[in-house]
């Protein structure tokens, strides 16, 4: 598979490693500020995918799949949703490439529906957010073994593998790796321990008795 | 034996495999001048293609995950997507098996350039004067031939030159060495210090193969924390980078690579003269002649081609008069636990990738009261946290916990940066029940006999991880914090054979020609010009992890090997 990182490399980039490298062919000159510039030159290879054609799911699976995405991890003060983070596209493009995976996802939503007919007389998506709450809700009792949501239970093994792979498309984005904070794939002159975080962890240490 | 294809100059010194050892062999003889034929059963590395340094999940469509999702299956990559491991558990068309008897044993291999030090640890302990005389100590196992003394200089050679970060302690289980500056503690570190300190263990800088200054051209850190992916610039230590590479400059060092060496072949007198080998881009077989061959393919593939090469001189294989070779297979006592601490939850947000690793670590602190604590040997441990960079699978459990919906993020955020995660590697003793023979009935995809494994851990092993896992869930409970059960063991709690991939010994170093193959030079007692310059020599598995040792073991090989073909005793 070609990725996005690679399709994008730049000759620049190509050049820059080239002066920094040590390889059998000998060592480059290396400095902390061209280690810098191959830090972003790997960022300016990544572009944002425009029109999506799911390769896997039909239009019904697809949006059904980014309905999910949206409740999952929807958008707050912190940060945009899962959908915003190309969670639907890495899904579908993962299925594409795995029929075991695919045939989860297609039986799953098939599952979906079909309790959504049953209790709301309508499809998934077509439920409405109050209802895809609720059964949302009725899956997570149900995993957490509440008897009142004993009938859901067949779905949980479904809605584990959609939270977990929306969660990593998440957290692998450039917007959950912000809402995290991590602070860090640079390139750095030196290292230091933020003084902060430092008084912090003395003072818990103060308070544990340590 | 016929051959499709000979080369008929005889080569001055020919050494088999481009790891830790045998990449100090083609450094050091090339720097003495001497020439040197390196075969490798990988492709040569090429660091740019190779490495994913400073890449982000985001830059791949699969984050990770790799294509459709195998990491989800239990597939994928070892370490991960983004770690420059080549090569793996299972080898295609490579097998090895592991005898009935046996609960489980792992073997990593790596084929390429540099073998398993692209991607390592890094984490470089001496062995401790006691380390040589364990026999003296507890009666158990063997001393080494060679004591403290004799390979400290070679110690020292290999820390100035490989560069390794670490600070003088004073501690007689952790010699000093010569040391680049430590990067400072990370803020959880200095937590899990407080609690050790309670429980009187040290817990001092780390000891890795990281350069905080620039050496030999190769620049200083820029702690990005990616060690494992491979550092392009080459700040950390591979054999690749480090060592073939510079002495490819030299012009007399020639690399052979997709070279899987079948045997050795001896003259009329039981000198070694040469080796048959694969070309894997041709299928064919081919042989090199030379005056002098060194072994450094990795322990068990050493002792495998060993054993693989009978010829009327040697009926046991190459080597192996004492029939030691691939006896007192050891590899690492390994015993993990992690642990939540809501203490650090709050914790102000801040870059912690760091030098790679952790910048902190407990050498082993118990060896005045051995009989106190009811098991021989000790062990050190490893520690981790911090604020990684957010990858495949590391918000799942908080998730999970959460149920979903913007409860996630929140539950995210807080869990973030609050594991830490103790590793104890400690010492195994020898035992005459684990070794690799060749197996009758396996033939790997070139035709040659494959290993079969027999590993047992013993009462003096379990009863060491016992201890580990008390003084794991003390130091999390101490920080108040909640242990999370281990990942990959027996039933006991230990590691799986060789899953540490700290196997070491099979073709011992000892005194005495009847019990064991090497003298304390790594060379065979059978062919004086034979040396073994891997793990393959160990007598006993400290808890070191072993790759600083067989730096200093080759190193010192090298220098007595060179003086031999000099004054003309090769």
């Amino acid at each position: 598979m070609t990725t996005r990182a690679e399709a994008g490399v730049t000759r620049r980039e190509v050049l820059r490693r080239l002066a920094l490298a040590v390889t059998a062919a000998g060592a480059g000159a290396f400095n902390v500020e061209a280690a810098r510039a191959v830090h972003a030159l790997a960022g300016e290879a990544r572009a944002q995918a425009g029109g999506y054609s799911p390769a896997a799911f039909d239009a019904h699976q697809f949006r059904t799949v980014t309905r999910l995405a949206e409740l999952i991890v929807p958008a707050d003060g912190g940060g945009g949703s899962a959908v915003d983070a190309g969670a639907p596209e890495f899904i579908d493009l993962l299925c594409s490439q795995n029929p075991d995976l695919l045939r989860i996802y297609a039986d799953g939503l098939e599952w979906l529906d079909t309790a959504a007919r049953r209790t709301y007389d309508r499809t998934f998506v077509d439920a409405g957010d109050a209802r895809q709450r609720e059964m949302l809700d009725g899956l997570v009792a149900a995993e957490r073994g509440a008897s009142s949501a004993a009938e859901l239970r067949a779905g949980t093994g479904f809605f584990n593998w959609v939270r977990m792979m929306t969660v990593d498309a998440y957290y692998t984005s450039p917007i959950g790796i912000a809402d995290v904070g991590f602070q860090g794939n640079r390139a750095l002159a030196g290292y230091r321990t933020l003084p902060e975080a430092v008084e912090f962890v003395a003072r818990k240490a103060d308070e544990l008795g340590l | 034996m016929s051959f499709i294809q000979s080369r008929t100059d005889v080569h001055d010194v020919v050494v088999i495999g481009s790891g830790a050892g045998g990449a100090t062999v083609a450094h050091v003889l090339t720097g003495l001048g001497v020439r040197v034929t390196l075969l490798e059963a990988g492709p040569m590395l090429d660091p740019l293609a190779e490495f994913k340094e400073h890449r982000w999940p985001y830059d791949y469509d699969h984050r990770g995950a790799e294509s459709g999702g195998r990491r989800y299956f239990g597939g994928g990559k070892p370490f991960g997507f983004f770690t420059t491991t080549s090569g793996g558990w299972e080898l295609d068309g490579e097998p090895y098996t592991v005898a009935d008897d046996t609960e489980g044993f792992w073997w990593f291999r790596s084929r390429i350039v540099g073998g398993r030090t692209n991607h390592y640890g890094r984490i470089s302990l001496r062995f401790s004067d006691y380390d040589f005389t364990p026999r003296d100590r507890d009666g158990l196992g063997w001393n080494w031939p060679i004591g403290y003394d004799d390979l400290a200089p070679y110690y020292d050679k290999a820390e100035a030159f490989i560069g390794v970060v670490g600070s003088r302690e004073g501690i007689r289980s952790a010699p000093d060495g010569i040391f680049h500056d430590p990067p400072p503690p990370k803020a959880h570190e200095l937590l899990i210090q407080r609690a050790s300190r309670r429980m009187g263990i040290p817990c001092i800088p780390n000891r890795r193969a990281v350069i905080t200054r620039a050496i030999n051209g190769r620049p200083a850190c820029h702690y990005c924390g990616q060690c494992g992916r491979g550092c392009v610039g080459g700040s950390n230590y591979s054999a690749s980078q480090t060592q073939i590479f510079p002495a490819l400059e030299t012009g007399r060092l020639e690399v052979v690579d997709l070279a899987m060496a079948r045997a050795i072949t001896t003259d009329e007198t039981g000198r070694v003269d040469g080796v048959v080998y694969i070309d894997k881009r041709t299928g064919r077989e081919r042989r090199l002649r030379c005056r002098a061959l060194v072994l450094a393919a990795s322990a068990c593939e050493s002792s495998r081609l060993l054993l693989n090469s009978k010829t009327a001189e040697h009926p046991e294989g190459v080597g192996n008069s004492s029939g030691v070779v691939g006896r007192y297979l050891m590899d690492t006592v390994g015993f993990d636990i992690g642990g939540t601490v809501p203490a650090l939850e709050g914790l102000p947000r801040y870059n912690s990738d760091g030098a790679g690793g952790a910048h902190l670590y407990m050498p082993w602190w118990g060896w005045e009261r051995q009989e106190a604590l009811g098991f021989p040997r000790g062990y050190h441990i490893e520690i981790g946290g911090g604020y990684g960079m957010p990858g495949i699978g590391s918000f799942v459990g908080s998730a999970r916990r959460a149920g979903y919906g913007t409860a996630i993020k929140e539950q995210a955020r807080r869990d973030y940066g609050t594991r830490v995660a103790f590793a104890g590697r400690g010492e195994m003793i020898p035992n005459e029940r684990s070794f690799c023979e060749i197996d009758p009935d396996a033939v790997d995809r070139f035709g040659i006999p494959v290993l079969r494994f027999h590993f047992h851990w013993s009462d003096h092993e379990r009863r060491q991880a016992r201890h580990m896992r008390e003084t794991f869930h003390e130091l999390i409970a101490l920080m108040g914090g909640e242990p999370q059960p281990p990942g990959r063991r027996d039933a006991s709690g230990i590691s799986i054979g060789g899953s540490i991939i700290h196997e070491v010994g099979t073709v011992r170093m000892g005194d005495d020609p009847r019990s064991s193959a090497l003298n304390g030079f790594c060379q065979s007692h059978d062919a004086s010009n034979l040396f073994v310059c891997d793990a393959a020599s160990f007598v006993s598995n400290p808890d070191k992890n072993p790759t600083l040792t067989i730096n200093a073991l080759a190193w010192r090989a090298a220098e007595y090997l060179a003086e031999a073909l000099r004054s003309g005793d090769l």
